[in-house]
């Protein structure tokens, strides 16, 4: 498949995607490498003041209800976890992204940070539950970026709505993502991986990104985190964070159970967690002035 | 829960109720949560309840802090804390109006994740313990909803992005 769109307007938007501080990278980087440990995101956060600051500030946030005033980085970080560094470090990145109105799906600013935050802790307790298989802190990142084409999409979904939400309750299409194709040529999670792919990023965040509505297009070693973030991304829409009129119009792949062993008990439990963690995070991460 | 411009908006696991007929109850987004709405025409008080599970065995440790959590736990939270309002479940039900909405799936062939579905058995079940039915429901399709419940009229309004407005 060539890496490029038919769409002219399309590819110029996503040329215009800014890239990362390299710090925001190299410390995605480090999360990546199985090996990690909490020193190294520690030696990457120090070099960066503004990110020391709001690691400080954040760990000592109304919202983690600490008795004593944590005031050193080391400290912040192994309190915090490499996850909740790493989505800081992206939060302020891709903030214009996150925080777009994504009339398109009919959705609303800041629905796409909400979803976005809800999918990558979705992702991570899943990933949790692997035994070791699916690096945590990478499927907390994957989820966090998984939905980032969107913000570049809905400019282009304008006024299609009502017309995909017939054709999917006619069976024309089998889902939104689908639609997307059908419509504009691409799907979402295509538009995110070429926004993406020039941050330096682990293959695997790419591939989770890219293919989280069809896991089964990943690459095979990196299917079980690729299926971590298409199960993040349907329990985030359950549990009432979708982006719009495409929540709940998407389909889950039954092949995920090849790769991730979760009972009915397990989902449930994972959707109140989810819920919980998200109440502690959303307001901290970045504020976005509402619930 | 919070409360903006006399309207107390619910996340998951939330209850509350009000007879000030200038307020509103509104929850956003329910995927496959339902939402319980109890009214009580004869004291003009309107509760709900935003369910996100069927019953509260899978994590008791989450009632105390969250009981509207559960089908199980949820109800008679919100049962007892509108009988502080005054609002008396007579015999056999009498005197309650009881709405659903929510209990959506995604396109799931196993149904694995229709929780949804499940939700709105076990709150059925929950409410026939009291007497209660629903006597209105919206709810399953593969689509989000929004909920708004206006205590002057006990109207219920329902949104959901890509359609028009609708009744309960």
């Amino acid at each position: 498949m060539t890496e490029h769109i038919d769409n002219e307007k399309i590819m110029a938007a996503i040329e215009k995607t800014p890239l990362i501080p390299a710090n925001t990278a190299q410390l995605v980087n480090v999360c990546n490498d199985p090996m990690h440990c909490l020193r190294d995101i520690v030696h990457v956060a120090k070099h960066d003041a503004a990110l020391t600051a709001n690691i400080l500030r954040v760990v000592n946030s109304a919202a983690f209800s600490r008795s004593i005033t944590i005031d050193t980085i080391d400290r912040a970080v192994s309190l915090l976890g490499g996850d909740i560094i790493v989505g800081m470090a992206l939060a302020e990145t891709a903030e214009t992204f996150f925080k777009k109105d994504l009339t398109g799906y009919g959705g609303h600013q800041y629905d796409l940070w909400r979803h976005d935050l809800r999918t990558a802790i979705a992702s991570k307790k899943i990933a949790e539950k692997s035994a070791g298989k699916i690096n945590a802190d990478v499927a907390f990142t994957a989820g966090l970026l998984h939905d980032l084409g969107k913000a570049i999409l809905s400019d282009f979904l304008q006024g299609t709505m009502e017309k995909i939400l017939a054709a999917i309750d006619s069976g024309q299409y089998a889902d939104y993502p689908t639609a997307e194709k059908e419509i504009v040529g691409v799907d979402h999670g295509y538009i995110g991986y070429l926004m993406i792919k020039k941050w330096n990023l682990p293959e695997s965040i790419l591939d989770a990104v890219r293919y989280h509505h069809e896991p089964a297009a990943a690459q095979p070693e990196l299917r079980p985190l690729v299926y971590a973030v298409h199960l993040g991304d349907l329990i985030a829409m359950m549990s009432g964070g979708g982006t719009g009129a495409d929540s709940m119009h998407c389909a889950l792949d039954p092949e995920y159970k090849k790769y991730i062993h979760l009972s009915e008990d397990d989902f449930s439990i994972i959707l109140l967690d989810v819920e919980e963690e998200y109440n502690i995070l959303k307001s901290t991460l970045f504020d976005q002035g509402d619930s | 829960m919070k409360t903006q411009n006399k309207i107390k908006i619910l996340g998951v696991g939330d209850f509350a109720a009000s007879n000030s007929s200038d307020e509103m109850l509104k929850t956003f987004g329910l995927g496959s949560c339902v939402a319980v709405i109890i009214l009580h025409p004869a004291t003009k008080t309107a509760g709900m309840v935003h369910v996100a599970l069927p019953e509260s065995t899978v994590s008791p440790a989450k009632v105390k802090s969250h009981p509207g959590y559960f089908a199980d736990t949820g109800i008679p939270a919100l049962l007892q804390l509108m009988a502080t309002l005054g609002c008396k479940n007579g015999e056999k039900g009498k005197g309650m109006v009881v709405k659903l909405a929510g209990g959506a799936k995604v396109l799931d062939p196993d149904n694995i994740f229709n929780i949804g579905k499940r939700n709105v058995l076990a709150v059925k079940k929950v409410l026939w313990s009291y007497g209660l039915g629903p006597i209105a429901e919206d709810v399953g399709g593969n689509f989000s909803r929004t909920v708004t419940v206006a205590m002057d009229t006990g109207k219920i309004t329902l949104s959901s992005p890509g359609k028009k407005d609708w009744h309960l």
